[in-house]
């Protein structure tokens, strides 16, 4: 079966990353992996400003949140009849979220695009230029911004 | 009707690009316009002031043979029975381009990605990265090997 892997990462580009996964799903009559990569960073998962890096246990609680809110989302594929699996890739980068899309020998991978600065792109660099230069198959990148 | 706009370079990865787009354009049922883009002509400063690299004939005979190659690619996509037009952007850059694809409410970008030529890289891989960029639609990105 054709696969789609789609790289989520609860931004406000998400909603319009599952309304073209489920377009191009359902023209492709894929099956979708939706992948969310947790970085290592131990602060990765905290939503409000804080001054306490968390404990393990509240690690844990967050892990926890997250892969619901990705289930969620897979539910909302699951919902208008698509073949979804969630990977939450923990203490992972996006070679790791690569390697997944090797893994399913994906026909397309799905990414959403922000527009960053100059400084942000230098420093931290973008995951869609990341995914670009080392993916096999054809990347969707949809952008951030909404169609004119 | 959903319309793919599909950027041709006449390089190695043309084929590639070609096959790409006959697949989406297929499922999504979706009509082609395929674009070349030919940006200013070069010119060199001399005593003389600005001078242009070709003279006006020969600059005429390059769009017409330019024209001419992406029109024998749309017939091709045609006779596959895809309604395919062919759209020369002559002394167009990046903004230009992008206003054309928003005359023509485009649905999907395809454009070609080169991994392992740096000369490639540093002329249409920039144009990628500034039309990533640019874009409001969800732009595909096709790259030059594909192990499947």
């Amino acid at each position: 079966m054709n696969t789609i892997v789609t790289l989520v990462d609860y931004s406000d580009v998400t909603p319009k990353l599952i309304e073209q996964t489920e377009r191009y799903a359902k023209a492709l009559g894929s099956q979708v992996i939706l992948v969310h990569v947790v970085s290592k960073d131990p602060m990765a998962l905290v939503k409000e400003p804080a001054s306490q890096i968390p404990s393990e246990e509240q690690r844990r609680e967050l892990i926890a949140a997250d892969f619901k809110h990705l289930s969620s989302l897979a539910d909302l594929l699951t919902a208008v009849g698509i073949n979804v699996q969630v990977r939450q890739l923990v203490d992972a980068d996006i070679g790791k979220a690569l390697a997944e899309s090797e893994h399913w020998n994906a026909e397309l991978i799905i990414v959403g695009s922000h527009h960053h600065g100059v400084l942000y792109n230098w420093f931290v660099g973008s995951v869609t230029s990341d995914v670009i230069k080392a993916a096999n198959c054809p990347v969707l990148v949809v952008p951030a911004t909404p169609a004119k | 009707m959903i319309t793919i706009v599909t950027f041709i370079s006449f390089s190695e990865l043309t084929p590639r690009l070609i096959e790409q787009t006959v697949r989406f354009a297929k499922v999504l049922d979706a009509q082609v316009i395929l674009a070349h883009l030919l940006p200013p002509e070069p010119f060199v400063m001399d005593m003389a002031g600005v001078v242009p690299m070709t003279s006006q004939e020969q600059r005429q005979r390059l769009i017409d043979a330019d024209g001419k190659r992406l029109s024998e690619l749309a017939d091709r996509l045609n006779r596959e029975g895809l309604t395919t037009q062919a759209e020369q952007l002559v002394n167009a850059d990046i903004e230009t381009a992008m206003e054309s694809c928003a005359r023509w409410k485009v649905d999907l970008i395809i454009v070609g990605s080169h991994h392992h030529n740096a000369l490639y890289n540093t002329f249409i891989g920039s144009f990628r990265d500034k039309l990533l960029k640019a874009a409001h639609c969800p732009v595909l990105v096709v790259p030059e090997i594909d192990v499947q």
